[in-house]
């Protein structure tokens, strides 16, 4: 017994001097100047370049960025588009709109979410775009892990619910009014669709309320070059990067940068009920009013 | 533990970014003084001196080391000189000004952002002006090995010149991004505001943003 709790207070002892010195040795290297990234190690997306645009000097082109959820979990393969966005940037205006897309929007005879699950991020983003009828440029995307980090990393984002939520399958249970939600809190508000009539289409509706959010932090991150380079470096440190480097990302970041969050347009696409949610009539002239210049003139 | 570390590392990073704004001059007011004759060329200059430098990097912040925090300074001692100063002494800016710009926003800079980046077309001062610049902030974009993918500088400068007809002030607050160009670094986005106080011409305040 003896023998036991000797060894037990070794044990402990020794954890302890090596917490310590470990810690103490991190806050010397960071007094030193060593810096250390936020969040050493975590992803929060998937950034992949899957068309042409030249974001250098003064881009005048409009172009298109796909914004995917996917919910690939631990132990679940197949994932599938959940959040599905695009929006069209137009950076002679610095004006934005994004169209949300219910993830149970009918293309090619099925759900448009299933593309994710047959060609990962690259193939969702070529339905939308063919859905759409645009070329999209670049694909960010993130799976549920991914976006409750990214939302925690950037320290919460402030959204204004327009609804009451109590629903379990997704664990929202939110008043309606501004509130600030973390990670978790954003993930659930992001899911939650059996509070609504209109299920899948609200749902749509409330992700672009967190996108806009998420905007409205990072820029005020800090204008000017110094938060420019802030946010860049942040999400270099925490994307995965395909097809461009960091000047690319900071050039993107420096038109979004621009853009007055507050005036972006939010627009659901006009889909149907039931399972697989068709377009209506109306979708062909959105699309044609969004595809010409990402500016809505007539919607 | 190492969370409790990073969350005070990340709350002495954002402390420090709180604490990293800009020196701004307020703008002098010039003298009311009688006229004088005919403008002669005069003398004007200022030195920019080195402020804050941060730079943010891919793979964590690091510190930019001597020769670079010079050679952000003296591009910005150029883009003043070329822009402001040279105005005021020859009355124009010298061909070098285009050579200060990248390929994407030198014909911005030359042409349509050209009344806001320089002082081309003030009237000419009667004595030498008085000039003051707040410090240079620089500022780095690091990709993750360290090499510099950008860099910028931030800084207001205000002129108070007597002119013939009458006193001039201008203030301008400007954001320089430089990229690499070989052994240079060359503007590549700009963002620049300029109040201008004159006496027969009234006050404006103007803005003009490239890249």
């Amino acid at each position: 017994m003896k023998k036991f709790v000797k060894r037990t207070l070794i044990v402990l002892v020794t954890l302890v001097v090596v917490i310590a010195l470990g810690t103490g040795g991190m806050v010397a290297a960071w007094l030193a100047g060593i810096r250390i990234p936020f969040a050493s190690g975590a992803t929060w997306m998937q950034i992949e370049k899957v068309g042409s645009a030249d974001a250098a000097g003064t881009p005048t082109d409009t172009f298109f960025i796909a914004l995917i959820g996917n919910d690939a979990r631990e132990g679940r393969g197949g994932a599938r588009g959940d959040a599905l966005h695009v929006v069209g940037i137009n950076p002679t205006t610095n004006t934005a709109t994004m169209l949300n897309v219910p993830r149970d929007t009918c293309w090619n005879g099925g759900k448009i979410n299933r593309a994710h699950a047959q060609d990962g991020p690259r193939g969702q983003a070529d339905a939308l775009g063919q859905l759409l009828g645009v070329n999209i440029t670049y694909v960010v995307s993130a799976n549920f892990p991914e976006f409750q980090a990214m939302v925690d990393g950037i320290g919460g984002i402030q959204i204004d619910n327009p609804h009451s939520m109590n629903d379990a399958n997704s664990g929202a249970f939110f008043d309606p009014g501004p509130q600030r939600f973390d990670g978790w809190g954003a993930l659930a508000f992001s899911r939650n669709r059996y509070n609504f009539s209109r299920g899948d289409i609200t749902r749509s509706e409330n992700q672009g309320l967190v996108i806009l959010a998420a905007l409205r932090t990072l820029q005020g991150e800090g204008k000017g070059p110094a938060g420019e380079f802030k946010t860049a470096a942040l999400v270099a440190r925490h994307a995965q990067v395909e097809g461009m480097g960091l000047a690319e990302v900071y050039r993107l970041g420096r038109i979004a940068f621009r853009l007055d969050a507050n005036a972006v347009r939010s627009v659901t696409i006009p889909v149907g009920g039931g399972n697989c949610l068709n377009l209506t009539d109306a979708a062909s002239s959105l699309f044609a009013d969004f595809a010409d210049d990402a500016t809505l003139q007539t919607h | 533990m190492r969370s409790s570390f990073l969350a005070l590392a990340v709350a002495a990073v954002l402390a420090l970014s709180a604490c990293s704004g800009d020196d701004d001059d307020s703008s002098g007011s010039a003298d009311e003084r009688p006229t004088t004759s005919t403008a002669a060329p005069v003398e004007a200059e200022v030195a920019l001196t080195r402020g804050e430098a941060v730079v943010a990097g891919a793979g964590g912040d690091i510190a930019l080391d001597e020769p670079t925090r010079q050679a952000a300074v003296d591009a910005a001692q150029q883009y003043v000189d070329a822009a402001m100063i040279a105005p005021l002494t020859d009355g124009a800016v010298p061909e070098e000004y285009a050579a200060l710009f990248d390929t994407g926003v030198q014909a911005s800079a030359i042409a349509a952002d050209r009344a806001v980046l320089t002082d081309e077309g003030i009237p000419a001062p009667t004595e030498t002006p008085t000039i003051t610049a707040t410090p240079v902030r620089i500022d780095g974009l690091a990709a993750a090995d360290g090499t510099l993918t950008f860099l910028a500088t931030t800084f207001s400068v205000t002129v108070d010149a007597e002119t013939a007809s009458g006193p001039v002030a201008v203030r301008r607050n400007v954001e320089l991004t430089y990229a690499p160009s070989g052994s240079t670094w060359l503007v590549t986005a700009y963002r620049v505001t300029v109040e201008r106080d004159i006496a027969d011409a009234g006050t404006s305040t103007t803005t003009a943003a490239a890249g």
